[in-house]
């Protein structure tokens, strides 16, 4: 069930005017809407655009208390605050904010082990398939043929899928959202924000400024990533897949618009060869069978 | 140093590792969280944390992290979270956690955490002092243990004095792995009640809190870098004034330790020639007096027991009072020469010191050092 619009813009403001956020970012979209629906956060956030768009020190606009910590230490620093809190007999929410180089690449190490561990953590990954921080480079969430500022032709390999290496960690929540559908996110983000464990949830979150998009058509790319069968929308939970209401039709191919015009509102696919663009479809349908095996 | 001997009198007192010294301290100071990762020679220290805490003896979050890095991120997150925060590690360990270790340094986390001190690679498991050396500048206290009742005596320090609101920020105790870390010895122990009184629960001075947000290390310019490091460069200077304090009232309360920063072992009124060594050589620099006094040699043995910050005034005050000087080191500084001896030629400069320097680098990888080879350096610059 989702939540009712009013709910959500009744939450507190949890971003400050003045952050250093680029015009269409998706990121700030994604954080404002999922740090909103949870009690109490407090945010780890390693480096990523979340750690540079808060604003200089002394300001701050996070409106959450907010630890920033190394590249790879997102989870065992939650894992801390987690249990220290637990120890207080404080009740709060301990969140990972994480960009997808902080998740699929040099972070691994860390929040599989907290997810291993189950800590009491939810962690969040905006994904814009690159390292948007340093200037747009490659990360394991770039999807096959984008081009960056260290793949100039194109990535030659597919993208990793970490819902489902998440998956086999068996936490006790996962789940994937876009920000062309809030309501959805922020619903998910206050169902994981009420349960225990490990919390997993992977939202898509388009960079303009990287992706050489129109920074007025954001929400619009949020929602075409989805229509395009590119990013599909589910939940993990006990071993078991279920595709959200927003996203369950694109399970069958027919229903889904063509990927071409997802690609070709974003400057990175610019230079793909039609080639190319097969490979991707292969790759994003492998991806489906995957899931769909799960459901 | 208070003579300890086990009596019937006395059955605090017992035969105990270095590790087992840090995991009684580590106890009997009651941190909440201890996230930890196994290494040799560190090993012995969590597995007995862990068994006090299996046993039910002891109240703490163990966490049985996946790596050293994780470790200190996971110890970073718990004392900003607002409890006290205790890890341990070695050598490598240390190296794969210095990310981290700078990041508590800089932004003033008081965690405690012993360092078994072990050679870096190649595979090497035994001590000198090259894990612990490079991470001198990293912004934490460090204290060096001669023997493994000063392990016990300077970890319950290391929790008073890193959780100072004047101080604020991590300490460091290394310990050289084996000679001490495996060696059992006599240790006496305080009472429970006894470092209740000493060591007050832990007071945060600043906490993540939903009901007062901040953010901890967040994006910094210069100036505000500035600010920071001078405000931590204060923060030493403060510990120098509180880390005698602290031990002070140790000795007060339990007859060890001293309220010096360096231990001077000897005459050094009447001595022609001083040894300044670290951790363990300190202790065997000792042993080898008697067999100078019986070669006409009267020496002095110096050990600063604290490195950071370091203890330059009472180094200066000791050596002003002799006329001959030979450094030991335990770790080289590569294209220069030991750090000890590098620290101390700096001061004796810089203080007009007249006096006769001579420095050694022994023990590196465990080699052997005996109080029969610092007699016999000695010897030579006699």
């Amino acid at each position: 069930m989702s939540v009712k619009i009013k709910e959500m813009l009744d939450r507190p403001e949890v971003l400050l005017r003045g952050n250093f956020a680029c015009a269409g970012c998706g990121l700030s979209i994604a954080y404002r809407t999922a740090i909103s629906a949870l009690e109490r956060p407090i945010v780890v956030i390693p480096a990523c655009c979340a750690s540079v768009i808060q604003s200089l020190h002394p300001h701050v606009t996070y409106n959450v208390p907010t630890l920033n910590i190394a590249f790879a230490a997102h989870a065992s620093a939650a894992s801390g605050i987690s249990r220290a809190k637990k120890r207080r007999g404080e009740k709060v929410t301990t969140v990972v904010w994480s960009g997808d180089g902080g998740t699929y690449d040099i972070g691994v190490a860390t929040w599989s082990g907290a997810a291993e561990r189950n800590e009491d953590i939810l962690h969040f990954c905006y994904d814009n398939g690159f390292y948007s921080n340093t200037g747009a480079q490659r990360s394991g969430a770039t999807p096959r043929g984008a081009s960056t500022t260290t793949t100039p032709t194109g990535k030659q390999e597919k993208r990793k899928s970490i819902t489902r290496i998440m998956a086999a960690h068996d936490v006790p929540y996962i789940a994937t959202a876009s920000i062309g559908y809030p309501r959805d996110l922020y619903t998910k983000a206050k169902k994981a924000g009420n349960m225990e464990g490990y919390r997993f949830i992977l939202i898509d979150a388009p960079c303009p400024t990287g992706w050489n998009s129109d920074p007025a058509i954001t929400p619009e790319l949020g929602k075409l990533s989805v229509q395009t069968g590119y990013f599909p929308l589910y939940e993990v939970e006990n071993g078991k897949l279920t595709f959200s209401k927003r996203g369950m039709k694109y399970r069958d191919p027919d229903k889904r618009l063509p990927l071409e015009e997802y690609l070709d509102r974003q400057g990175r696919f610019k230079k793909m060869t039609l080639v190319q663009i097969e490979e991707l479809k292969k790759d994003l349908q492998f991806e489906w069978d995957m899931l769909l095996r799960m459901e | 140093m208070r003579k300890v001997v086990q009596t019937m009198k006395n059955p605090n007192v017992q035969l105990l590792t270095g590790n087992a010294a840090v995991a009684t301290a580590a106890k009997l100071a009651r941190p909440k969280v201890i996230p930890a990762y196994p290494i040799t020679p560190q090993t012995l220290i969590v597995e007995t944390i862990s068994g006090m805490i299996a046993r039910g003896e002891f109240d703490c979050d163990f966490v049985n992290v996946e790596s050293e890095h994780s470790a200190m991120g996971a110890a970073i997150g718990a004392s900003l979270g607002g409890v006290r925060t205790f890890t341990a590690t070695s050598a490598h360990g240390l190296l794969y956690m210095g990310e981290l270790v700078w990041w508590a340094g800089v932004t003033r986390v008081p965690i405690v955490m012993p360092v078994v001190n072990r050679s870096l690679n190649p595979w090497n498991i035994w001590p000198d002092h090259q894990d612990s050396m490079t991470f001198r500048d990293a912004g934490w206290i460090q204290f060096y243990a001669k023997n493994n009742q000063e392990v016990l005596d300077l970890t319950l320090c290391a929790f008073k004095i890193a959780e100072h609101h004047k101080v604020w920020m991590p300490v460091m105790i290394c310990l050289d792995g084996f000679i001490l870390s495996h060696t059992s010895a006599q240790v006496e122990i305080p009472t429970q009640e006894e470092v209740d009184e000493f060591l007050p629960p832990f007071k945060p001075l600043a906490m993540l809190d939903p009901d007062d947000p901040f953010a901890h290390g967040s994006l910094t310019d210069s100036k505000g870098i500035w600010e920071q490091r001078m405000s931590l460069i204060d923060g030493f200077n403060n510990a120098r004034v509180i880390i005698p304090k602290v031990f002070h009232e140790y000795y007060e309360k339990f007859g060890r330790l001293s309220k010096e920063m360096i231990e001077i072992v000897g005459d050094i009124n009447d001595a022609n020639v001083a040894i300044v060594a670290i951790g363990t050589l300190g202790e065997e620099a000792e042993q080898s007096l008697e067999v100078l006094n019986k070669r006409g040699i009267k020496a002095v043995v110096i050990r600063p027991r604290v490195i950071r910050p370091f203890p330059k005034k009472e180094l200066i005050a000791a050596l002003r009072k002799v006329p001959k000087l030979l450094v030991i080191d335990r770790a080289v500084s590569f294209g220069n020469a030991g750090q000890l001896a590098i620290e101390i030629q700096a001061e004796l400069y810089a203080n007009k010191v007249d006096i006769e320097f001579h420095q050694i680098i022994r023990g590196l990888g465990g080699m052997d050092v005996t109080y029969m080879d610092i007699a016999s350096e000695v010897g030579k610059i006699m």
